[in-house]
């Protein structure tokens, strides 16, 4: 899920809600009222439906988001399982005991993680993996491939607001897959949508959060996601609305852009941001890039973008900085444009 | 072959830093707390940290051998462990 969020709500809660906040690292930060029925909804849910029975979970998401209050307190708490809080210490080793059937609540940091850790997780019965957050890195893949088989993982789409919508399986190989809806969402289609079939994802159910500054939680909720419908309750995500761009008169797609830097340079960290508007120039965006281990250069980058408009300019970094839940942080990666000597650049 | 001049590896490690966290560590004292010094600096920022000291300095760094806690504390810690990780390397 994809916010940060808040400790204990303020006198304007409900009785027993809890307070989240979304981070403002992509807008303003809000905050947001969730009741104990729905978490108990969303934990029975995701947890009857993907994890199955759990002795041990592992946690490498803070509980002050949706996602670790979830997974790692209320979803043990439910299943009388212990629980071992790695994000508060990450390097230390992973208590796993022989036998154990064990789910490890997934940022996108943890899979490094897991990944060294996994000769201690190989003795446990089984091993399950919640991802959300953000994209799962490459490692996550390269995890599973390696595990054959002994590890089963799942990709949560959510959000703060929203508590999850959809879900896939993680699989060996970076994959485009379809996302399904949890049954108790409401997928609310447009009879308008374009020709391309492009529309946005909005939202309806009983796990909607209760924005702090209204008596009650919305009707629906557009979550900015662009998706493409592949069957009544069945997706693939296109981009995010704010991400859809006109360059040069060719729509171009950032999700894309990321998608095809990701599958031709592995190895390399890659976010498209779009620019601040130009009013001579148009739309624009940039690129970031960290070396993990890859060779490729901004050649490379601009050379896996043949088909696309070409960035207006591409910004090295020594690790793309993240947010506490793994998102790529946009303030500081604008940040790092107008650090730059000329700012940015427009070079078309 | 890397340096294994502890200022020049002050250097690439503090810039580690300004990536992320920019003047503060730009400001910050060689001997400072990182988890003190720099705002964010929570436990998930110091597995990036880490991540990034390996990518800049091409090595792996052993979570169970090592006391990453320890050091990768402080720019001092980092820097002498890394210098001690290049000299082995070039042993």
């Amino acid at each position: 899920m994809t916010a940060t969020a808040g400790t204990a709500s303020p006198s304007a809660a409900p009785r027993g809600a809890l307070g989240f906040e979304t981070s403002g690292s992509t807008g303003a930060a809000r905050r947001w009222f969730r009741l104990p029925e729905q978490m108990e909804r969303e934990v029975e849910l995701i947890g009857g439906r993907l994890v199955g029975p759990v002795d041990h979970v592992v946690s490498y998401a803070p509980p002050r988001h949706l996602f670790g209050a979830l997974f790692g307190e209320w979803l043990p708490r439910r299943a009388g399982a212990r629980v071992h809080q790695a994000w508060a210490d990450p390097f230390a080793p992973l208590p796993v005991s022989p036998g154990e059937r064990v789910l490890v609540v997934c940022v996108p940091m943890a899979w490094e993680l897991l990944h060294r850790a996994w000769p201690a997780l190989e003795r446990a019965a089984s091993v399950v993996a919640l991802h959300s957050s953000a994209a799962p890195p490459p490692t996550a893949h390269g995890l599973i491939r390696r595990a054959a088989g002994r590890l089963r993982a799942h990709e949560i789409l959510g959000s703060t607001e929203t508590g999850g919508i959809a879900h896939r399986p993680l699989g060996p190989e970076p994959d485009d897959g379809g996302w399904q809806a949890f049954p108790d969402v409401t997928l609310l289609r447009d009879a308008g949508a374009p020709a391309d079939g492009t529309e946005d994802l909005v939202v309806r159910g009983p796990r909607l959060a209760r924005p702090a500054v209204t008596r009650r939680p919305p009707d629906r909720w557009a979550t900015g996601d662009l998706v493409r419908f592949t069957g009544p309750r069945t997706f693939r995500l296109v981009g995010r609305s704010g991400s859809l761009l006109k360059v040069n008169g060719r729509r171009v797609h950032l999700t894309r852009v990321e998608e095809r830097l990701r599958a031709a340079l592995p190895g390399t960290e890659c976010v498209a941001l779009p620019l601040p508007g130009d009013p001579l120039a148009g739309e624009g965006y940039a690129v970031f890039w960290a070396r993990r281990g890859g060779r490729a250069g901004v050649a490379e980058i601009r050379a896996a973008l043949r088909d696309f408009p070409a960035p207006s300019t591409v910004v090295e970094l020594a690790a793309v900085p993240r947010t506490a839940t793994g998102k790529p942080d946009h303030r500081s990666l604008v940040a790092a444009l107008e650090r730059l000597p000329s700012g940015p650049r427009r070079t078309r | 072959m890397p340096t294994t001049d502890l200022t020049q590896i002050h250097d690439r490690v503090r810039t580690v830093l300004e990536k992320r966290f920019g003047d503060a560590a730009r400001a910050l004292a060689p001997d400072a707390e990182l988890s003190a010094a720099l705002p964010g600096f929570d436990s998930l920022a110091a597995l990036e940290y880490v991540s990034a000291v390996e990518s800049e300095f091409g090595i792996e760094v052993d979570f169970v051998a090592d006391d990453v806690r320890y050091w990768f504390s402080t720019l001092d810690r980092t820097a002498t462990y890394l210098r001690e990780r290049i000299e082995d390397q070039a042993a």
